[in-house]
């Protein structure tokens, strides 16, 4: 096997199977699910060869010929979302075995969850920008599709629409930044453009840096283009776990930590971005907190974690902000894995109707509590230390005050996971229905990612390393050192006190619904997610009834007036114009008299 | 002697009985008024630059072209006539725009 | 040299065979026109890249036929488009209306076009530009769905686009004058030896002809009502047909004109565009008529063409080229996926449609496939000369503009999206429910031709590209290295 081509295959196999799909579905349609799974296989498999070839720059193709030449760019940043997908994206499609088994439309699904995981590999392993913005969008087409899975429910239907309009408006940011460097600089290589960008001046930089930033904002639902992911939980909710949480929205993360040196020339915007992730980070936390539906709090939650991320990359700790985007793809996908089975089971999202399940889902319980766990930072698990680390970065880089926001953020983190895995798992239940485990298939890929959540950060050794190989610079640590670094740094106490405060709060929640009383308008404010839904409901409504004005006022009655005017005009005109037909012989004469002595006059004189 | 007046005289009545009379008997007549003066210059003018021979030629011409236009137009009035048993031009306002 | 010919008067030979049908004879005159079209799609392919052909015709003129990459584009977006719309009219249920006179009049259409894309005399390209555009309003009017309205319609149309051709007539005639030469080669070099401000007025005369015909603002009105007025075929073949053209038109004039005297037009023209681009979309975001939205649509889009055009770079202007294909077949896929619904439904309204998905699942995918391209979304056909053209925005130096066109296309996506979702998403009607229906095999042939353009394209842009490229070298304009 030709080692240089491996990216080209992982890119590939995916892309091909999701064009073999729709054929399949036409001759043995009861085979297109098992025939997903072998091709998500077949990529994970070939993934596993991938980190050995980073520091290799393979395979070039001309795309648009005399224009646009692309390739693979093989780096630790690169690799690790790519790898995220493969891996999680083949233990979604087993699962989804499980879990979609009665649905129909399969080959459409699994069609486009091939395709997704197909361009996250071709967008994260991109090595000029023109292919990441290409996959980049198709993935956000695959995320409208998919949301829009359940196409005859106008929820589903107008969540997909949402999320591709808002992220829209962050793809024309990343569009105009991509763009202004290829002015400038002439090209879309992303090593060279990174290169070449330092040379840029300053307002233009600012401007580039705005753009990435806004396509980060909207790809990544950070404030204030997060409206879109909540209502995105229409999706299957294998979907949720694969798009939603593990891959797609970590593509706007990715790409702050990929064009770091271009965004690190424009300082002012660096502390906009600590702003973002950090106050995302809480809002997030907060209106997880407060919410009844599973798959919204852990939408919300997938939207807190993502703000630490940025918050990251904000503070300098690129590295930091991949580490936790690793964890979090783990922890976050089992989490959503687990809502799905219990949801599945009980056919109802909304957590006040659930209750002492754990007796009838041990695997689901217990898998679940672990993501939890980690989701909350608990030490041992890879959510602790990944989120240490951002904690860390912050307090080195002198960012107080998004420190101070991101650890309250961190406070409700921990009491909204104990809550949820409280209110679904533990205590009375509090439905009738009949409840019995997942099956495997299901309960499998649970597993796995459950000790995924519980060693991952292990493999912090081998991350670091490659990263200095390809000189993106992060100091060498292997996991021994990691836990050393980590319990003995100041974020520890944080994130300890944090942790116990969470805790405390959960044991006594009951004792604090005072607290409800005291300020009923503030949580009626995040019942409804702070207005955000709001306000952008009643921008719309406002263009639209502008366009509507547009319509009826300018073009109905004055273009169509111009319009109607030229025509009675020259009817008008003719009409006096007739008047010179009179029909009466001596009028004729009379005018013939007339020119005769004109003409006369004319030629005597 | 001078011609002149007698030429404006002929042309002045004919344009007069053009203009002013309803029957089309007699704006025939003016018609031919006209022609005459027209005719009554040539012939005058024809002497005043001495050339007779090629002047009596014109004239002769002229007639005959005059007897045609009249010999057309009787026939237009005689269609008419027909038609709607008038001479008078007020009926004639089927052109009207 | 015979190639050409062919090329030129092959359309009117079938339009002249088909007319002299007897009036019954309906499906023959179908399989025709059908024919010829074909014919002349597949004969394209076979010329050789470049050729040039005088033809005399006595008493002094001549005619100037050449064939060359950009022609080449036209023409296949032209005779595309033909065969598509006659594909589409087949099984119509018009009955007593498609007589052998409506293929006829297509195949006119047809002659027209390929007239003035092969046309290399400013007179004999004028005088093309009506020949297609007389059969076009015999078209809308005498085959349309609004018989009250279509006199209306129809004179509209026609004035509209017939002001701004004799305003390009003007033009010419105003070039003749001063130069005593309407053969495009031969002024190619003697233009820049006019003062600049003769020649920005005589490229601002010239261009309007274009102008109307690509329904730039404030000459865009009798574009909603004949769109959505005529027939569907009809809508079919003024979309592909007579906007690849006016397209066409600015691609090839564009570097006729001295550049000095175009990059004085280059500002008003990036205007013009943007207010295309956002009073379009505004419109068509609030449109409740299906193919009244589609034709604002088509305004909008436009106005990303002309943008493209005005940038004057080599990026703007190749993404522009590349629309002529791109733009025909993204409408006629968008036009006749919409169509077999509200066929179905007998309704254009969207506040009566819905759900039609899971009647019509293929019109709904080729409907989303056409709905991305226009918004230029990958991985179909329409991203490319989106971003191309959006390249050319930011390269040209004013950032403000190039930005505003950015948002321009959050409208698009806005009304795109919202069409295919109460189309074809949501709940369907109780009394809509039945069983899948299929098209019938001409419907599904094109559309299923459309989308394979349109997805196989998308991924793999490399040829269509090449032709492209060739097309702006031959301009003069070079792209890349």
């Amino acid at each position: 096997m030709n080692l240089q081509a491996i990216p080209l295959y992982l890119l590939l196999v995916p892309l091909a199977g999701a064009a073999i799909v729709p054929l399949l579905n036409f001759f043995a349609s009861r085979a297109v699910p098992l025939f997903s799974v072998l091709v998500g296989l077949v990529t994970a498999v070939i993934g596993f060869f991938l980190p050995g070839e980073i520091g290799a720059k393979t395979f070039s193709i001309e795309w648009l010929p005399g224009l646009l030449k692309t390739g693979f760019q093989l780096d630790t940043l690169s690799v690790v979302p790519a790898l995220i997908a493969t891996w999680i994206g083949f233990l979604t499609l087993i699962y989804s075995l499980g879990y979609m088994k009665h649905e129909e439309n399969l080959s459409r699904y699994y069609s486009l969850t091939l395709l997704f995981i197909a361009s996250m590999i071709g967008m994260s392993l991109a090595d000029n920008f023109l292919t990441l913005f290409f996959f980049w969008e198709v993935m956000g087409v695959c995320s409208y599709a998919l949301i829009g899975f359940f196409y005859k429910d106008p929820k589903a239907a107008s969540a997909g629409v949402k999320a591709f309009l808002t992220t829209r408006i962050g793809d024309i940011g990343l569009l105009a930044a991509i763009l202004t460097i290829y002015a400038f600089t002439g090209t879309f290589s992303i090593s060279q453009g990174l290169a070449e960008g330092s040379k840029i001046a300053l307002p233009f930089l600012n401007f580039i840096a705005f753009g990435f930033i806004l396509g980060a904002v909207g790809k990544s639902a950070q404030l204030p283009l997060h409206v879109w992911l909540p209502d995105a939980m229409e999706a299957p909710t294998t979907i949720s776990a694969l798009i939603h949480a593990a891959t797609m929205v970590n593509a706007g993360v990715y790409l702050l930590a990929r064009v770091y040196p271009l965004l690190s020339l424009a300082p002012s915007w660096l502390v906009v971005i600590q702003w973002i992730g950090a106050l995302t980070a809480l809002l997030g936390s907060l209106l997880a907190s407060f919410h009844n539906d599973l798959k919204r709090i852990l939408a919300y939650s997938t939207i807190s974690q993502l703000g630490y991320m940025v918050l990251a990359v904000g503070v300098g700790g690129v590295f930091a902000s991949q580490f936790h985007l690793f964890s979090h793809a783990i922890f976050k996908a089992l989490l959503f894995l687990c809502a799905g089975a219990v949801i599945h089971e009980l056919k109802t999202r909304d957590i006040r109707e659930m209750g002492g399940l754990w007796k009838f889902m041990p695997v689901t319980g217990t898998t679940f509590l672990i993501g939890a766990l980690a989701l909350m930072g608990l030490p041992v698990l890879n959510g602790f230390f990944s989120k240490d680390m951002i904690l860390e970065e912050a307090l080195l880089s002198g960012s107080w005050a998004p420190l101070v926001v991101a650890s309250l953020a961190a406070l409700l983190t921990a009491y909204y996971s104990l809550r949820t895995t409280a209110v679904v798992f533990w205590g009375k239940r509090r439905t009738s229905a009949h409840v019995k485990e997942a099956p495997a298939v299901m309960t499998g890929p649970l597993t796995v990612l459950a000790l995924g959540s519980l060693v991952s950060w292990a493999l912090v050794g081998p991350l670091t390393s490659s990263w200095i190989r390809t000189g993106l610079g992060a100091p060498q640590i292997n996991w021994l050192e990691l836990l050393k670094e980590t319990f003995s740094s100041t974020a520890f106490l944080i994130t300890v006190c944090v942790i116990v405060l969470g805790f405390l709060i959960f044991y006594y929640r009951r004792s604090l619904s005072w607290v409800k009383e005291k300020i009923p308008g503030f949580f009626k404010a995040v019942a409804v997610g702070l207005g955000f839904d709001i306000f952008y409901g009643w921008l719309s409504q406002q263009i639209y009834s502008t366009s509507g004005f547009l319509n009826s006022f300018f073009e109905e009655r004055v273009m169509e007036g111009i319009n109607k005017a030229t025509g009675k005009g020259s009817v008008a005109l003719s009409t006096s114009s007739r008047k010179m037909q009179t029909g009466d012989l001596h009028w004729n004469l009379l005018y013939i008299v007339i020119a005769l002595i004109v003409i006369l006059g004319l030629i005597l004189w | 002697m001078n011609l002149w007046p007698f030429v404006f005289v002929l042309f002045a009545l004919g344009i007069f009985c053009l203009l002013t009379r309803r029957n089309l008997i007699k704006i025939l007549i003016g018609l031919e008024l006209l022609s005459k003066g027209a005719t009554l210059a040539l012939i005058w003018s024809g002497i005043l630059r001495n050339s007779l021979s090629y002047t009596q030629s014109l004239t002769v011409i002229a007639i005959a072209i005059e007897v045609m236009v009249v010999a057309v137009f009787l026939a237009l009035v005689y269609a008419f006539h027909e038609k709607s048993s008038s001479l008078d031009t007020d009926d004639m306002k089927r052109l009207k725009g | 040299m015979v190639e050409l010919l062919i090329l030129q008067f092959l359309p009117l030979l079938g339009a002249l065979i088909v007319l002299l049908l007897p009036r019954e004879k309906k499906e023959l005159a179908a399989v025709l026109a059908l024919l010829t079209s074909l014919a002349e799609l597949v004969l394209v392919f076979f010329l050789p890249e470049k050729l040039t052909v005088y033809l005399g015709l006595g008493l002094g003129v001549t005619m100037v036929l050449a064939f060359d990459q950009l022609t080449a584009i036209a023409l296949i977006t032209l005779s595309g488009a033909s065969v598509f719309s006659i594909l589409y009219s087949l099984r119509k249920p018009l009955g007593h209306e498609r007589t052998p006179s409506f293929y006829s009049l297509i195949l006119l259409v047809l002659f027209g076009t390929v007239g003035v894309s092969l046309a290399r005399d400013l007179i004999q390209f004028y005088v093309f530009w009506e020949t297609m555009l007389i059969p076009a309003w015999a078209l809308v009017v005498n085959w349309n769905d609004d018989p009250q309205k279509v006199r209306y319609t129809g004179l509209k149309f026609f004035i509209i686009t017939h002001i701004g051709a004799v305003l390009t007539l003007i033009s010419i005639l105003w070039i003749y004058s001063l130069l005593g030469t309407t053969n495009m080669f031969v002024l190619q070099g003697l233009l820049p030896g006019l003062p600049l401000s003769t020649l920005i007025a005589m490229a601002a005369l010239f261009f309007m002809a274009f102008i109307v015909k690509l329904a730039i603002f404030p000459f865009h009105t009798w574009l909603p009502d004949a769109y959505t007025t005529s027939s569907m075929p009809v809508t079919l073949v003024l979309v592909g047909m007579m906007t690849a053209v006016g397209i066409y038109g600015f691609a090839r004039f564009i570097p006729f004109f001295p550049r000095e005297a175009v990059s004085q037009l280059s500002l008003p023209f990036l205007i013009a565009s943007l207010v295309n681009m956002f009073y379009g979309g505004a419109m068509a975001l609030q449109e409740k008529n299906v193919k009244r939205l589609i034709a604002y649509s088509s305004m909008s889009q436009m106005g990303y063409v002309l943008f493209g055009f005005a940038t004057l770079v080599p990026l703007g202007i190749s993404g522009s080229v590349f629309n002529i294909v791109n733009q025909a077949v993204t409408k006629l896929v968008l036009f006749t996926s919409v169509g077999l619904v509200a066929e179905s439904a007998s309704t254009w309204r969207i506040d009566e449609l819905g759900g039609w998905a899971k009647r019509h699942p293929f019109a709904a995918v080729c409907a989303s496939a056409s709905m991305l391209s226009l918004l230029g979304a990958p991985p179909v056909l329409g991203f490319w000369p989106e971003f191309l053209t959006f390249s050319g925005g930011f390269s040209f130096g004013n950032y403000v503009i190039a930005s505003l066109a950015l948002v321009g296309s959050v409208l698009t996506a806005a009304y795109g999206l919202r069409l295919v979702r109460f189309v074809f998403f949501g709940p369907l009607r109780k009394e809509n429910e039945g069983p899948v229906i299929r098209p019938s095999w001409n419907a599904s042939l094109a559309l299923a031709a459309g989308l394979l353009i349109l997805i196989v394209f998308g991924i793999y842009p490399a040829p269509a590209f090449q032709l492209v490229r060739g097309a702006l070298n031959l301009l003069g304009i070079p792209i890349g290295g």
